[in-house]
């Protein structure tokens, strides 16, 4: 008599998704190694799903793109509607409940009032990762690879605790994330002799090391190292980051070519291409890093655009414009947006070899009425009509 | 959390270098981890926070000849000195803490000796596996782009690199052949001996360790003892870097680490904030530098 016994197995449980824009983010696939074709497919999938995300979260956010109705296709990204970064000066654009948003961090304050940018852990987390794949454009100075393992970062910024919730001070200190940090602005100070004693003893402990911070704080590095007979023979083991720009010094800013150069005297470089530029703002959840050609790369969750700045039409690409961008990684508010930088994308694929559209930032724009009447219209949609003063 | 060093010893005198954290409480169920192939106890940070934060006493380890702080170089990596160490830190913690049983949390490469560990010994009253490497052959072969094991021993480098880090394949390979480490149904026979209840975690995307492998593993063993697998969708084998999947990873481990003696029932996990994890990472390296006696280095990382 033979008996039916069952088969054991092991029971099986599904977890929730990882998030199509994570995939890319933490994936081990490099995002600036995607065909054009297919970035453009993705990134219009993203964007789609993104401006139906924040419609469905964020109230003000709903009303502003009303009937807009995001659809497949090459147009939709262009005609996503986006918002002036002046609205994070006026209003709180979260797209999660206050419970989830960790801190709301500043813009620095150049001029005038300051931007304020929600973020969760979430959207924090995908910055870093950003920063992580904006890395990769440095290979084969630096491998990611090797990030936790044997770089050392000479920060020339303050520390987490001392940066608070000014963006860019907190974004740089996040690279700690992925490679031991340590931080010479203290107490407001930019510690010079601090920071070339610590890029002496690293390189003499056989590290990596990066050298990352704002152009003006670098300059006075190196104008420091040069005139204490402190120069050093970093060959291939210094990659240099700057971001952030001149900002208050702009009076003292140089050309990039020649801060390449200096820092490559002083700092003893095997190449030009040691040190490179990033960009990003409070508004933007990710990072675009310079390649070998220092030009500017897009990761493929961002849709980057110029806009003709009295129509806030798409311009063609090499057409100086308005750069708008629709950032998907930030779920904790809807990055859909307007800066106030004038710019170009970069017409033909960058000789570097890796994809993704490319820009030049050229200028910030000044302020005008016209551009505030706008603002105001738009303000309106965000906020409500009865709620708008004036 | 508080942490301290803590040193056991192998069955051959070697030194095991152990990070023993707990939090407010000293008291609570034992929980060993091991990190991945190429990463250090450090690297177990979040893990174990949230372990701690959730009542746990952990216990972080580097393997002999391995990176980290216990004995021996990664150039000598074998899985039985993988086992070994395993050996020796559940010896320690069931001689220091007043429990007879402790959980083994194993990531990748170290699952494998992990579940020959529970195999033999009763002191494991759980096993939970994270991008458990299962079919060690298959995952070499991706992760080095080569073959190794059907190349003849007299035909293998002197070294193979693997994130940086300088490996000698041959008593890697003399080891996994006189020990049974490198294929699907080695583990599988060593899955069939362990009574205690085996939970694997794995991404469906894992190219270096394939979902197939372990719920087949899982399933032909799944008469001896509670098997279960929790399938992430979309992620990769390195699930250590996806900070977007932490949280999700670390909930799903510490319910399944703890069970729920600890958890109380409809109790969620408590999960760290990512800037506590942030700042864990940057004291842990820290840590880690001081103990090494200098900076981190390939070696010494």
């Amino acid at each position: 008599m033979s008996a039916f016994v069952a088969e054991v197995t092991a029971r099986v449980h599904q977890l929730d998704e990882v998030a199509p824009v994570d995939r890319i983010i933490f994936g081990r696939a490099n995002p600036f190694a995607i065909a054009k074709r297919d970035e453009m497919a993705l990134t219009s999938a993203l964007v789609a799903d993104y401006v139906r995300w924040h419609r469905d979260h964020n109230v003000g956010f709903g009303r502003f793109v009303g009937r807009f109705e995001p659809a497949d296709g090459d147009d939709l990204v262009a005609s996503v509607p986006v918002f002036p970064i002046d609205l994070f000066k006026q209003l709180d654009l979260a797209s999660v409940p206050n419970a989830e948003v960790v801190r709301r961090f500043r813009s620095s304050g150049t001029s005038g009032t300051v931007s304020v940018v929600p973020r969760d852990d979430v959207t924090l987390a995908r910055f870093a990762g950003s920063m992580r794949v904006g890395l990769r454009l440095l290979e084969p100075w630096l491998s990611t690879d090797e990030l936790d393992i044997n770089v050392e970062v000479v920060s020339l910024t303050a520390s987490p605790q001392e940066a608070g919730d000014i963006w860019f001070s907190y974004a740089m200190a996040l690279g700690r994330a992925f490679a031991s940090s340590e931080f010479l602005v203290q107490g407001g100070v930019f510690l010079a002799e601090a920071a070339a004693d610590a890029i002496a003893r690293h390189l003499a402990n056989g590290a990596l090391v990066g050298v990352v911070g704002p152009p003006a704080l670098l300059m006075d590095l190196l104008t420091w190292m040069g005139a204490n007979g402190r120069r050093v023979r970093g060959r291939d083991r210094i990659v240099v980051l700057t971001g952030g720009g001149w900002k208050r010094r702009i009076g003292e800013a140089v050309e990039p070519d020649e801060l390449r150069r200096e820092a490559a005297r002083v700092l003893g470089l095997d190449s030009l291409e040691q040190v490179r530029d990033c960009f990003s703002q409070v508004e933007l959840n990710s990072v675009f890093v310079e390649c070998a050609q220092h030009r500017k790369h897009v990761p493929p969750w961002v849709h980057a655009l110029a806009r003709s700045p009295a129509t806030l039409a798409p311009v063609a690409p090499g057409t100086m414009g308005l750069l708008a961008y629709i950032d998907t990684s930030a779920r904790s508010y809807p990055c859909c947006i307007i800066s106030d930088d004038f710019g170009a994308i970069d017409p033909e694929p960058c000789p570097c070899g890796a994809t993704g559209t490319t820009l030049r930032i050229t200028r910030r724009v000044a302020r005008s009425t016209g551009s505030e009447g706008c603002a105001l219209k738009i303000q309106h949609a965000l906020q409500g009509p009865e709620e708008v003063d004036g | 959390m508080e942490t301290e060093r803590l040193d056991a010893t192998t069955a051959d005198g070697r030194r095991v270098a152990v990070w023993r954290s707990h939090g407010a409480y000293a008291a609570g169920p034992v929980i060993l981890l091991a990190p991945g192939f190429c990463r250090t106890m450090r690297h177990m940070g979040a893990v174990a926070l949230t372990l701690v934060q959730n009542g746990a006493v952990v216990y972080r380890f580097d393997p002999i000849d391995h990176i980290g702080l216990s004995e021996g170089d990664v150039r000598n990596f074998t899985l039985t000195g993988v086992a070994a160490s395993f050996d020796a830190v559940v010896d320690l913690a069931v001689a220091r803490e007043p429990v007879d049983q402790v959980v083994i949390l194993a990531v990748s490469l170290p699952a494998r000796p992990a579940i020959r560990v529970a195999s033999r010994t009763a002191k494991v009253t759980r096993l939970v596996l994270l991008a458990a490497v299962v079919d060690v052959r298959h995952t070499l072969e991706a992760a080095l782009g080569k073959d190794y094991a059907s190349w003849a021993r007299t035909d293998l480098p002197a070294e193979v690199a693997f994130e940086r880090h300088l490996i000698d394949p041959r008593p890697l390979w003399d080891d996994a052949y006189a020990n049974q480490w490198a294929d699907l149904d080695g583990t599988i026979r060593d899955l069939c001996s362990v009574e205690c209840p085996v939970v694997a975690v794995h991404a469906t995307d894992d190219e270096w360790s394939r979902l197939d492998d372990v719920q087949h593993s899982l399933d032909r063993s799944a008469a001896v003892g509670p098997r279960d697998l929790y399938q992430l969708p979309f992620a990769e084998h390195d699930l250590g870097g996806n900070l977007s999947a932490m949280p999700l990873v670390l909930r799903q481990l510490t319910l399944s680490a703890l069970e729920s003696p600890t958890l109380e029932t409809g109790a969620d996990v408590v999960l760290p904030e990512l800037e506590q994890v942030i700042e864990l990472r940057s004291e842990e390296r820290l840590r880690m530098a001081g103990e090494a006696g200098g900076v981190l280095t390939r070696s010494g990382s």
